[in-house]
């Protein structure tokens, strides 16, 4: 499977998606993963954001960077933010695993974390610029939204466990959540 | 005749091995190489977020100081940041322990060398620790002396420290995953780069 095929597979059958994933180059793939990720969004959702002249829904965790020149920042911000978390994520999510006295193998949670990052994008994608389109973009809307996004995300990294990793489906399901909940910790803080 | 016995070389606990890395960075990479990992690396890396609160942040704290310069995290006042950062201390230095292993991780296995990331992370996680007592002991000389409001006299104090650290990792790759020395000096001075906002956002000395 090619790694267009991989992607657009994990939309509608994960399973298959870490199949096809099996063998593939890795971390290579994971890597290429959050930077198809994480530029585009940059991209795609930030950039229009700030062209709009919009602001932030929350206040800046960051003495130093004004709320309103948030989205000027976070252009560059985001690409950086988005390989910091999948390394920490999938360390964290290695280290877990080790003491847990389970098998792991590093290269292939690279892969797992970072095609599960990459995964549910271009619904993300497509959402985010539709509800800008439409004026919708506000708190309520993105907050339910996005976690659910955000679920989905948690959801095919866990098959991602059961299938390369070998994990039972509960310790790969509390894994998954453990470390999107460190997604959401540091993205509280530093993307807007 | 008589059966060769075999002979089991002494086992260092954490207390031997960490004079052992001080003095005799050799014979401690040799043992660190057999130690479970990387447990030993997280233990290595709690104990010195414990030592640091003790030596440095609790007592900050009791005796009043502010730290300078002030918080850049909105949500933690200039005023709170040294009883913050009884929390924030070992947080982050998990988050560092994990994230540099990560990165000296996938830039090897990018560039096409091997790679193990269970010993990277003991090898991290024992620098921290370790360094830690030779760092926390020129910050109080500092203290007591003056130099503490100082940031060129502390800047070069840790800068000397900083060396050592980087010296001692970059072995320590070259011997236990047999990386060239040139290249293991290279990621050591990368993370520690890496290091610096990220020390300078989350941190107050």
């Amino acid at each position: 499977m090619s790694f267009v095929r991989v992607w657009l597979t994990g939309l509608i059958n994960p399973a298959r998606s870490f199949e096809g994933l099996k063998g593939k180059p890795a971390p290579n793939w994971g890597f290429w993963a959050v930077l198809i990720r994480f530029i585009p969004t940059s991209i795609i959702v930030t950039l229009p954001l700030y062209l709009l002249g919009r602001e932030p829904f929350t206040p800046s965790s960051l003495e130093f960077l004004a709320t309103r020149n948030y989205y000027i920042a976070q252009l560059f911000i985001l690409p950086i933010f988005g390989v910091v978390i999948w390394l920490l994520m999938s360390a964290f999510a290695h280290v877990v695993l080790r003491l847990a006295g389970k098998g792991s193998d590093f290269d292939q949670v690279l892969n797992i974390v970072g095609m599960g990052m990459l995964i549910p994008i271009p619904v993300v994608w497509a959402w985010d610029v539709t509800m800008i389109a439409l004026n919708l973009f506000v708190l309520p809307v993105m907050a339910v939204s996005h976690s659910i996004f955000q679920l989905w995300e948690a959801s095919i990294e866990a098959v991602g466990f059961i299938k390369l990793l070998r994990l039972r489906v509960v310790p790969a399901v509390c894994l998954a959540l453990i470390i999107n909940a460190l997604y959401i910790v540091l993205a509280m803080i530093f993307i807007r | 005749m008589k059966e060769a016995t075999h002979i089991r070389p002494h086992e260092m606990g954490l207390l031997q091995l960490w004079f052992a890395a001080l003095f005799h960075p050799s014979r401690a990479f040799e043992e660190l190489k057999r130690k479970p990992a990387p447990q030993w690396g997280l233990y290595a890396t709690l104990l010195r977020a414990l030592f640091i609160i003790l030596i440095w942040y609790l007592p900050l704290y009791l005796l009043g100081v502010k730290p300078s310069p002030p918080s850049y995290l909105t949500f933690v006042p200039t005023e709170n940041y040294y009883a913050a950062s009884m929390i924030i201390f070992p947080l982050y230095n998990v988050a560092i322990w994990l994230l540099f292993s990560a990165i000296v991780y996938v830039i090897l296995r990018l560039g096409g060398w091997k790679s193990d990331i269970d010993q990277i992370l003991n090898i991290g996680g024992i620098a921290g620790l370790v360094f830690q007592p030779v760092i926390s002991l020129f910050d109080w000389i500092g203290v007591v002396l003056g130099w503490h409001s100082l940031p060129v006299v502390l800047g070069i104090s840790h800068l000397c420290i900083d060396i050592w650290v980087i010296v001692w990792v970059a072995k320590g790759y070259n011997k236990i995953l047999g990386l060239p020395i040139w290249l293991s000096a290279g990621l050591t001075l990368l993370v520690t780069i890496v290091n610096v906002p990220l020390a300078m956002l989350f941190l107050r000395g």
